[in-house]
């Protein structure tokens, strides 16, 4: 068995692909796991390995999901408990189903790691090279004509023609710091390519001139206005590695941000997938598949499991209104 | 000559004490130097070796290499040769142009922590130049391959001394945080980072309070707690990137917005709203004699 995990786990870094892992690590009998118990979730919602039957796989997969998109490891709690002490980094979740137990469960994400596109063989682009590495970055730099000396921390040297067959599945963040060579031919390519940060490391004035002859040479509106020109933050950078640092932050704010946007689209999704919560535990069930529900007031109200759905019959006032969105 | 230049360049920076190059550049009429005609000047205004001229000149240009140190930027300076109010007593005639080039010895960044935001962060540190020192009794030589020193005692020990050239950054996430903190404001350190949680730098105030700490001199030191440029840095790589961004944003001065809108350029059809970056030009000196650029 973990054999089998850990060859799926190796086997799906080295393809790129996102992951999280469950791990269950504290059980409070009786429940259906027990510590140790494993799951790979992928990003589509795909589970390997076991974490415990229906309700706390549905609680798993949205918590991984989330943990994929946020890049956040956090630790679930699943008590029979309506209202758990709340803590830092806990997600707390009510069940009644859970046959009375309780269940922690570490979920952490694996993400691919993010790959720094750098043209040009600029101080400013070596600079580049060497600091995306030490943050961990898959580093590929197109730099027509240079010592590949200068980039031997770099993960591959390309030439300008290759730069369409790169993968761009995974998050890619561009840097031009061409300074002269060829500018608009590698801002063009940069433009082309399906990146979360284009940049152009150039003054002002040069980056209005190029930019604007893009702009002639019918580039998009659009795509320019997203280059980050000049670029980095403002940091009173001086010399080719503070200029590197300064645009290495702009790319992590970048990458937050983007990070948030992503959180807010997932959440979307899964309110689609799950149309409604359960009243009790707060779970979001699909009611076409969960198989307890009870009307109320002309209402019908779906719940995770035949507890929920008891502790709701017996005093229904008390759950309307207060159900939360988990 | 110039193996003679050299060798006393390198033997000065070697010693690690701030000095500036003049170097003339432009004689125009009959100036006493020549362009190439170099000269050495330390801190305190001594000149160390070499001439660009007597009297006047050389009194100017020493105090201006002096300006030049402290500043930490190079500048241009114009002489008016034909000036007797710089007292050089026979006129020669002409201008003359000194360009004077500051020699720092480099910052020193020292951490006090080990762990993967120290590690990158000596890692960043040495790329941009600084004398890193890594003080903590975990820190292994495999784990900060290009630190300078490397100081197992710890930070508290009296084998680190801190000043005005020293940038600290506190990462130990340790319970003797605040006496570090303290040991870096008395020491005057250019920047003190506290790498910690918002809870717990306040709990690390709270023990420099009881520590006895000025609090004057608490307030003037700015300590960085949480520490780094807030651009939702989560990971070890991104926390360190932070605080790298924070450290050169302390010693340059700038604003941490995107350069993008700092330097209010907008790509619009047809119309241009660059700023250009213009060399400041300073006058002194009276009579505009004097100016100095860059």
């Amino acid at each position: 068995m973990f054999e089998d995990f850990f060859a799926k786990a190796a086997s799906l870094r080295s393809e790129g692909s996102p992951f999280a892992v469950a791990v269950v690590v504290r059980v409070q009998s009786p429940a259906s796991g027990k510590p140790g118990d494993k799951a790979i979730i992928q990003a589509n919602g795909e589970i390997y390995g076991w974490i415990g039957g229906g309700c706390v796989q549905t609680i798993v997969v949205q918590e991984a999901l989330r943990t994929i998109y946020s890049g956040e490891a956090k630790l679930i709690r699943i008590t029979p408990s309506p209202k758990p002490k709340p803590e830092n980094g806990v997600i707390n979740y009510h069940m009644t189903c859970q046959s009375g137990g309780a269940m922690e469960i570490y979920v952490e994400p694996e993400l691919q790691a993010p790959q720094l596109l750098i043209f040009g063989r600029t101080a400013v682009a070596q600079a580049l090279c060497r600091l995306g590495k030490a943050m961990g970055y898959l580093v590929i730099v197109a730099a027509p004509d240079s010592d590949p000396r200068l980039f031997s921390d770099a993960d591959r040297l390309v030439r300008i023609q290759e730069v369409r067959r790169i993968d761009f599945s995974r998050e890619t963040f561009i840097v031009v710091s061409t300074q002269g060579e060829n500018d608009e031919q590698a801002l063009e390519e940069a433009l082309q390519a399906d990146a979360s940060y284009v940049a152009f490391v150039a003054s002002p004035a040069k980056a209005l001139k190029v930019l604007q002859f893009l702009a002639d040479k019918g580039v998009a509106a659009g795509a320019l206005k997203q280059v980050k020109a000049p670029a980095g933050l403002d940091i009173g950078a001086l010399g080719p590695e503070e200029i590197a640092i300064s645009i290495l932050a702009q790319i992590i704010l970048q990458r937050r941000s983007n990070q948030a946007c992503s959180q807010s689209e997932i959440a979307d999704e899964t309110t689609q997938i799950a149309k409604v919560t359960d009243p009790i535990c707060g779970m979001t069930v699909d009611p076409a598949t969960c198989g307890h529900s009870s009307e109320h007031n002309g209402r019908v109200y779906y719940f995770c499991c035949a507890g929920c759905k008891q502790e709701f019959d017996e005093r229904p006032e008390a759950h309307i209104g207060t159900s939360r969105t988990a | 000559m110039y193996q003679d230049f050299f060798s006393t360049l390198n033997e000065l920076s070697s010693r690690g004490a701030p000095f500036a190059i003049a170097t003339v550049i432009e004689v125009e009429g009959s100036g006493s130097a020549k362009p190439g005609s170099k000269a050495l000047i330390d801190a305190d205004a001594k000149l160390i070796s070499g001439w660009v001229g007597g009297g006047c000149i050389e009194n100017t240009v020493r105090q201006e290499a002096v300006e030049s140190i402290k500043e930490g930027r190079p500048r241009i300076v114009s002489l008016d040769l034909t000036d007797e109010v710089f007292g050089i007593g026979m006129p020669c005639g002409g201008t003359m142009k000194v360009y004077i080039d500051p020699v720092l010895p480099p910052p020193e960044l020292v951490i006090a922590g080990h762990g993967r935001i120290a590690e990158t962060l000596a890692r960043f540190a040495e790329m941009a130049g600084f004398y890193v020192i890594v003080a903590d009794p975990g820190a292994a030589p495999e784990a900060f391959p290009t630190a300078n020193r490397l100081v197992t005692t710890g930070f508290n020990s009296a084998e680190i001394s801190v000043g005005p050239n020293s940038y600290v950054v506190v990462a130990t996430q340790h319970k003797g945080d605040h006496l570090s903190i303290k040991k870096a404001i008395e020491g005057a350190a250019a920047y003190i980072a506290l790498v910690a949680s918002k809870k717990r730098a306040q709990l690390v105030f709270e023990y420099l309070a009881a520590a006895g700490i000025d609090q004057e001199k608490l307030a003037g030191a700015n300590v960085r707690a949480p520490a780094g440029l807030d651009i939702g840095a989560k990971t070890p790589e991104e926390i360190a990137l932070s605080i790298m961004s924070e450290i050169v944003q302390v010693r340059r001065g700038g604003s941490g917005q995107a350069m993008l809108e700092a330097k209010g350029i907008r790509i619009r059809k047809g119309t241009s709203h660059a700023t250009e970056n213009r060399p400041v030009r300073r006058s002194f000196g009276g009579g505009g004699k004097l100016t100095t650029e860059n």
